[in-house]
């Protein structure tokens, strides 16, 4: 099962992708029966996070590439609701932005309550999982609780989806391929096997501390490959079984015109 | 799981804090994001600015120092909050909390001063740490680690005050006075400052006016912390009696 969550005439719906064979589905099959292009519908992040966990320097590649050595324990930063938004959506770049960089993100979505979970145990409190695409501002890191929330947490900042993909259809989740493509060049590529801390590795650390609930997120940190992405760029954040997820980067002043156009004059 | 179920639980309405507002026990508030800023009292700020142009800091921060406590953290008035054994000693921080009352989003200080619904206590609960390099997931992100409460204090006209007083007690001994006036940023500019990136809920909460952390406390301690215009907030600790227990907490 493949589930979004998107708008239809008006209302909130369930959408199940239509066959299973390709990354990206041009139609739906809404909840009460319909079926609905793929365009004709508004993407939603296919669930609204409770927690969200991200990880910072989990791939190796990644770290070497950021110039630091691999972490001993997760590197894990918490990222606020109001920065997500859904598949085909728009982020935008802050206007005195010099490096804002995509971040391809396998999502594992917790399903139920859990505290102390060994390694062994780890996957049967998965629900699912998702695409993240985890924007970073670096021009606003500072070396404070670092990466700091200004960088990390912006609103539309973090495009989640399109689908939520039932955890029987993704039977090795630590071998699935990641890849980026900006504007249709492939500029990001990698594999979850070459993750740092795994997922079970994760959701036990995790939750030696904490409980863990249904709807908590954790995006598990992105390989090697950054780009700067400018204006008008097409980022298309793709991982094997789980989906194809675009987005459009944005200028500040693009974005906000319409809001100033409703203001009375 | 069977496939069929999976995303049952996700589906469920969401569970969270209430907390009333005074005198007004009909209007519960759902507590939404809660977001803390460090390094945000005067006299904290003084004490680590010797350390602030070496490493790792390299500089002093230009913005403010953010951290969320999650939704795990959250709890109410009266609560015992069951410590993991290996948590032998805590540090508590007694905070003045605002409540946001309207959406924020690229807000003047007037405009989110505006927004703000009213005001109560929180306590921040951290495993003592000296560095504020990394996010302190492991030290300030376990359960029951920020009480909140006891109730709102409606801001009416006159917003929320600049200057309230903190007493914290741990077993009846007044551990810590500190006033929530003595900040780099005041809660409005805070808020402004904040909601330039991030947009706020009702219902989401800003801590301003921490008390440092500098008070310790552990197993067994009872914890108030007290304000004329507030109330007293309070709470204590126990150790998990179960801390090993596996697996499923439905």
């Amino acid at each position: 099962m493949k589930r979004a969550r998107v708008m239809v005439n008006g209302a909130l719906h369930y959408g199940y992708a239509l066959g299973d064979d390709s990354q990206e589905y041009d139609t739906l099959r809404l909840d009460d029966g319909r079926i609905v292009g793929a365009h004709e519908v508004q993407w939603l992040p296919p669930l609204l996070p409770r927690t969200t966990f991200a990880l910072g320097l989990n791939y190796a590649d990644h770290a070497r590439e950021l110039a630091f050595k691999a972490p001993d324990e997760p590197l894990v930063f918490l990222k606020p609701t109001g920065t997500f938004i859904g598949h085909r959506a728009r982020t935008v770049r802050p206007v005195d932005a010099k490096y804002m960089h995509y971040e391809c993100e396998l999502g594992v979505v917790i399903g139920r309550p859990c505290r102390n979970v060994s390694r062994a145990d780890a996957y049967r409190y998965v629900a699912g999982y998702t695409i993240g695409n985890d924007y970073a501002i670096r021009d606003y890191l500072e070396n404070y609780y670092r990466p700091n929330l200004p960088v990390k947490g912006r609103d539309t900042c973090t495009p989640l989806g399109p689908w939520l993909v039932c955890a029987d259809q993704v039977p090795d989740p630590m071998n699935l391929r990641l890849s980026t493509s900006v504007n249709g060049v492939l500029t990001q590529q990698g594999n979850t096997r070459d993750m740092i801390f795994d997922i079970p590795t994760l959701i036990a650390w995790l939750s030696s501390f904490m409980t863990l609930e249904a709807g908590d997120l954790i995006l598990t940190g992105t390989p090697e490959g950054l780009v700067d992405a400018k204006v008008g760029d097409e980022i298309v954040t793709e991982i094997e079984q789980v989906g194809r997820l675009v987005n459009t980067i944005v200028s500040e002043s693009a974005y906000f015109k319409l809001n100033t156009m409703q203001e009375p004059t | 799981m069977d496939p069929k179920h999976a995303f049952l639980a996700l589906d469920a309405p969401r569970m969270g804090l209430r907390l009333a507002l005074r005198h007004q026990p009909e209007l519960p508030v759902m507590i939404g994001t809660v977001i803390g800023a460090a390094l945000n009292d005067r006299d904290e700020f003084d004490r680590l600015a010797g350390a602030m142009h070496a490493a790792p800091y390299q500089a002093p921060p230009q913005r403010p120092v953010l951290y969320l406590k999650p939704a795990n953290t959250h709890c109410g008035h009266n609560s015992t909050i069951a410590l993991d054994p290996d948590v032998t000693e805590l540090a508590v921080s007694a905070c003045l909390a605002v409540v946001i009352g309207a959406p924020v989003s690229r807000a003047t200080p007037e405009q989110a001063s505006a927004a703000m619904l009213g005001y109560t206590l929180a306590a921040d609960l951290s495993v003592p740490h000296a560095s504020f390099y990394r996010p302190a997931i492991r030290q300030k992100c376990r359960d029951d680690f920020c009480p909140l409460g006891p109730w709102i204090v409606p801001t009416g006209n006159q917003g929320v005050p600049d200057d309230v007083e903190l007493v914290l007690t741990i077993n009846g001994r007044e551990a810590q006075h500190s006033r929530s006036g003595n900040l780099v940023r005041r809660a409005a500019n805070l808020l402004a400052e904040i909601s330039q990136f991030m947009t706020f809920a009702p219902g989401d909460v800003l801590l301003v006016g921490a008390s440092q952390g500098l008070s310790r406390a552990g197993h067994g301690d009872h914890i108030e912390i007290g304000s004329e215009s507030v109330g007293t907030l309070r709470f204590n600790f126990s150790v998990a009696l179960h801390p090993s227990q596996q697996g499923d907490r439905t």
